[in-house]
């Protein structure tokens, strides 16, 4: 089944989004939290939303926390729509 | 009666970064125990746990004898991404246990048949 990982670590200072990007597979989504909500803004995440816009998903409640910019164009998730996610995809990788 | 679970392990950290190497070992080893089907994958600086001649000092965590357990308890399914290894020019030939060199695309494909991942 499709699996979801899970990645807590800004990019800037971390390869953990980038060694994830390299290791999954095509229907394989991601969830950004906690500090991995700052790679909006890097290429990384840039360059995976213009081919794959339904890849990558951010989870809102830290993106308020830290003053990050929500944008229509981000998929945002609360909560609830994160318990959502790992209901369909599986297993569920946690990157760090 | 217990239930049997595809567990998959992966190791991404290096040998001495705390305690990580040595405690995956043990919930590999655990899982075994319990009859779970298990597979480990050394990936990213995870692969740095294979090198031979390591030689911590007296009171470290000595992750060969570690690893060693691994096949003492039968545990056939260990991979090691090849990209991981060549990226730090590590020869798959040097490794000190008997394992699979497996792709990341391969890693992506073992991934998404497993039921649970411990990543360490």
């Amino acid at each position: 089944m499709p699996s979801l990982h899970i990645v807590n670590h800004s990019p800037y200072t971390h390869s953990t989004l980038s060694d994830c990007l390299a290791h999954i597979g095509e229907s394989d989504v991601i969830l950004l939290i906690e500090d991995g909500v700052y790679a909006i803004q890097h290429a990384l995440y840039q360059d995976t939303q213009a081919t794959s816009p339904n890849k990558i998903y951010v989870l809102k409640n830290d993106m308020l926390i830290r003053g990050v910019d929500i944008t229509p164009a981000i998929n945002t998730v609360n909560y609830n729509e994160m318990v959502t996610l790992t209901e369909h995809f599986h297993p569920i990788q946690s990157w760090f | 009666m217990t239930t049997n679970k595809k567990i998959l392990v992966v190791k991404r950290q290096p040998p001495y970064y705390g305690t990580s190497a040595r405690e995956s070992i043990d919930a590999v080893l655990v899982s075994a125990a319990y009859d779970q089907a298990i597979s480990v994958v050394f990936t990213d600086d995870g692969v740095f746990q294979l090198l031979p001649h390591q030689k911590p000092s007296v009171g470290t965590n000595n992750i060969q004898k570690a690893l060693d357990g691994l096949e003492l308890y039968d545990i056939t399914h260990i991979y090691a991404v090849s990209e991981a290894l060549s990226a730090r020019n590590i020869d798959p030939e040097s490794l000190n246990i008997s394992l699979k060199l497996i792709s990341r695309e391969e890693y992506a494909n073992l991934l998404n048949h497993q039921d649970v991942v411990l990543s360490f």
